[in-house]
């Protein structure tokens, strides 16, 4: 059974015809084609499915699409038209990704914090960002972030 | 078991760019030797293989042999070849190539990716072609201008007329390049003129990565694709008793439910049975997977319990029959002989890759061939595989490759990508196959639980006067081939104890094989992960037992080896060996070699109240040649990390026959809350071999911070994980 839904997806309505307890994540893989976003576990523990609503990170691969509702909804392709958020900036002067495969999901974790707290301390993001990265690429995203926002600020 | 399939012909498949070929110059490698292919070359199968493309417009394609799989190897393999070209490394642009022997890797004889081979086994052939591309565009230059070729430079993208000042892009040259021989033995730029090897260059796979661009076998986008996630037997081996796929059918877009597996193929690798729910998405494929009414049957070993297997060690290591790995001097008089003896047991458990992209690959078997995106390790050993599994040469199998969501060794196995293609060819459309995590996690191909018994003697000064190593495990080699020849001691098992550098008075390594049916296979730093482990500590207690400082212990035994005392003094001085510390707190200190590059780490821990928690890492690493510099940083944290989930949490047990784990929340790994800063300190030594890098940054962090547990604590840690012992 398939219902038709329509979501506020990086700025536009966008129809879908989907069942109602898909969970966001596959609705955005492959009912549109928006693969930037990843499946690591399927619940909710990895955060590689992070993705925005109204601006806060959620974890899509746990979220039934019916409970978006009127959510704006924001990916990774959304997250800024040229690429240039100053987190994805920061990522590549830092050269943050490894294998890449956790990164949208970082990078959404990681402008959301910024988001919420433009000046986070490395206790601040220690404590928030808990998305994992089995390449390890902690380090970096901590001095990323941190970057970003420097220049945020500046 | 089939629904309705959509009928017709599946639309043509639109082909991953292999280097086409712009027009301009085309060089690569025909049958192993050096050649141009003016025009284009076009698709996989044919036999020459193109390793970089110069465009008329300046842009250089370069296509990598090894896989990316997030060790920068998109970034450190071109550099090498745009260096000794003199390319403007800002118009490069890399892609993988597609599985082709033609790119096989000169030192391993094989296009995988693995033992930290690719810069150490590619750097001599990379830098020939790049220069034989160089003196053919200086010949071609000097033509255009008519002048010697001894005047014409070419740099950052440009043949420059040395006296003239002409200039004229690489690009504009190329195709009157393409036409020329190609120089047997081309002159290589000296050291300091390499202006890439050496130092950090911007990333190729960067912009991808951080705009959700980059394309994993996950993301892949074919006509009529299905998806396709799978059941396997929970018990290794076992086969399929009785299955209905009415149940997951009457999901809404399952169309197919496919039995498959159960045979080996080219390998002992083992290639389990299950069934396969294939749908129209991931979703309908996922909720069939929980419909699905299916039981096994059978198991190579339905009792398995990796608890007995730990178990039985010890005793194994006493009874044999154990297969000498090395012996120097007599280890075993000077046991009979000693004045004082120390025996010690040390354990290490099974261990999972968890990479973030579960195993996924995509597959489309058509009547005389197949043509698979995967995210592999090994394409030609997918190629062979996939090709005996359905009756076709290897070279009818087109691997084209993606990048890996992690690899870490798991994707050298090709179990995943027969698997899709059994799928594929049961549904007779394109599938992407996609493994759940629990799947994962409970069918991975392990780092072995092993053993390691200690003996070391003493004389009345309490001087060590021998050592005797008897590593107690399952066999790699057996796992991934048929046994034949003489036995020997498995690589993997002894692989860090057979090769130190310590000058012992006497040293015995031996293995003692323990079979498991628990599907076993390459771990990042495969025998030095745990050997580094058993080998550190042993050495801390040795130290301990003779009554000297650890770091000194160490020294005395690297005296000889001024490049090792370097690395490890590096170590020593950066964590401040020697300082006073507060109660609770310690140092430790380990060093080791692999891959041809050493490694030491120094650790700072504190503990309190029995949990554990480093406050600070430091490494040094001397790969002889630092081809980029913040890549050996990136490793090496990395390494760090991934040695630290295992120390704290990395533990698969096995019970009557199947993985009680099933993923990141009964097998946690490490988060950012619980990285400690990691400092990287990058020696190079002049002539050294070209070590590798996505390995050795591993083996010494578990024993640089248990032997400074021991500091902090007087607590020797010699089983793990870290979550199981008593501190407190």
């Amino acid at each position: 059974m398939t219902d038709h839904l329509t979501l506020t997806l990086n700025g536009r309505r966008q129809a879908v015809d989907v069942s109602r307890d898909t969970p966001l994540l596959w609705v955005l893989r492959d009912a549109l084609g928006l693969t930037g976003t990843k499946f690591g576990c399927g619940i909710g523990a990895c955060g590689a499915c992070t993705v925005h609503i109204d601006g806060a990170p959620v974890r899509s691969c746990s979220l039934p699409v019916e409970a978006v509702g009127k959510g704006k909804v924001t990916t990774i392709e959304g997250l800024d038209p040229a690429g240039n958020h100053p987190i994805q900036a920061a990522w590549r002067d830092l050269n943050v990704p490894q294998c890449g495969y956790c990164q949208s999901g970082m990078i959404m974790a990681a402008a959301a914090l910024l988001a919420e707290n433009p000046h986070p301390t490395e206790a601040d993001i220690r404590e928030n960002i808990t998305n994992i990265c089995r390449c390890g690429t902690y380090h970096r995203i901590v001095a990323g972030i941190i970057l970003a926002s420097t220049r945020k600020q500046g | 078991m089939t629904k309705e399939l959509a009928s017709g012909p599946v639309p043509a498949l639109s082909r991953r760019a292999v280097l086409a070929g712009s027009g301009g110059l085309l060089l690569g490698l025909l049958a192993g030797r050096p050649a141009v292919a003016a025009g284009k070359a076009g698709e996989a199968a044919t036999p020459f293989a193109a390793w970089m493309d110069i465009a008329p417009d300046g842009t250089i394609t370069v296509a990598t042999p090894a896989a990316e799989m997030g060790q920068g190897i998109f970034t450190s393999l071109p550099k090498i070849m745009i260096d000794e070209l003199g390319g403007d490394w800002s118009r490069v642009k890399v892609v993988h190539s597609d599985g082709n022997p033609a790119f096989i890797n000169p030192a391993s004889k094989d296009q995988s990716t693995g033992r930290s081979i690719s810069v150490r086994g590619y750097y001599p052939l990379l830098r020939k072609l790049g220069a034989q591309a160089r003196e053919m565009l200086r010949q071609a230059a000097a033509t255009d201008w008519n002048i010697p070729v001894d005047r014409v430079r070419i740099e950052n993208g440009f043949a420059i007329d040395t006296q003239g000042g002409r200039r004229l892009t690489i690009g504009r040259l190329a195709a009157v390049a393409a036409t020329l021989p190609v120089p047997d033995n081309p002159p290589l730029k000296s050291r300091d003129q390499l202006t890439l090897v050496g130092r950090s260059t911007p990333a190729k796979d960067v912009a991808e990565k951080v705009t959700g661009r980059a394309t994993y076998a996950i993301d892949v986008k074919l006509p009529g694709l299905l998806t396709a996630t799978v059941r396997m037997a929970p018990v290794f081996g076992a086969v399929i008793d009785r299955f209905d796929p009415a149940p997951a059918l009457t999901i809404p877009g399952v169309v197919a439910v496919v039995p498959f597996g159960g045979q080996i193929l080219d390998t002992p690798y083992p290639y389990e049975a299950g069934v396969a729910i294939v749908a129209e998405n991931f979703w309908a494929a996922r909720r069939g997977y929980d419909a699905l009414s299916v039981t096994f049957k059978g198991g190579r070993d339905p009792a398995a319990s990796t608890a007995a297997l730990a178990a039985a060690r010890p005793a194994l290591a006493e009874k044999g029959p154990a297969l000498l790995a090395k012996a120097i001097g007599d280890s075993a008089s000077a046991w009979q002989e000693a004045a004082h003896r120390q025996e010690w047991f040390y354990d290490v458990p099974f261990l999972a890759h968890m990479t973030m992209e579960p195993m996924t690959c995509v597959a489309h078997v058509e009547a005389d061939r197949a043509t698979l995106w995967a995210p592999t390790q090994g394409p030609l050993g997918v190629a062979r595989a996939v090709g005996k599994l359905l009756g076709l040469p290897p070279e009818k199998v087109t691997v084209h490759r993606t990048f890996l969501g992690g690899g870490f060794g798991r994707r050298w196995p090709r179990d995943f990508a027969v698997q899709a293609a059994e799928i594929a060819k049961a549904v007779g459309r394109p599938v992407k196959l996609i493994w759940t995590r629990e799947e994962d996690t409970q069918h991975d191909f392990y780092r072995p639980g092993m053993g390691l018994r200690a003996r070391a003697s003493f004389d009345a000064g309490r001087r060590l006067t021998g050592l005797h190593l008897t590593s107690v495990g399952p066999s790699l080699v057996a796992w991934q081939r048929a046994a034949t020849g003489t036995p020997r001691a498995d690589f993997a098992a002894v692989g860090g104890l057979d090769d130190s550098h310590y000058a012992l008075p006497a040293l015995t390594v031996d293995w003692v094989d323990q079979p498991t049916p628990i599907p076993i296979g390459m771990w990042r730093g495969v025998g030095h992960s745990q050997n580094g482990f058993f080998l550190e500590s042993v050495i801390d207690e040795i130290a301990q037992e003779a009554g000297q400082d650890p770091y000194a212990f160490r020294r005395g035994m690297l005296a000889g080896n001024p490049r090792a005392c370097r690395v490890l003094d590096k170590a020593a001085s950066a964590i401040g060996w020697g300082r006073t510390l507060p109660a609770g707190q310690g140092l430790g200190i380990a060093f080791m070699e692999s891959y041809d590059t050493m490694v030491a780490h120094g650790a700072q821990v504190s503990v309190r109240d029995g949990k554990v928690t480093v406050e600070r890492l430091v490494a040094v690493v001397d790969p002889g040649l630092a081809v980029d510099p913040r890549t050996i940083e990136a490793q090496v944290q990395g390494a760090a990390i991934f040695a630290l989930s295992a120390l704290f949490h990395g533990e698969i047990t096995v019970s009557n026959g199947q993985v009680d784990q099933s993923s990141f929340t009964d097998q946690p790994v490490l988060t950012l809350a619980d990285t400690p800063p990691v400092d990287v300190h990058i020696l190079e030594s002049d002539g050294a071999p070209i070590g590798g890098i996505g390995e050795p940054g591993l083996p010494t962090v578990a024993p640089a911070v248990t032997n400074a547990i021991f500091a902090a604590t007087g607590i020797r840690i010699r089983s793990l994980p870290l979550a199981k012992a008593k501190l407190g």
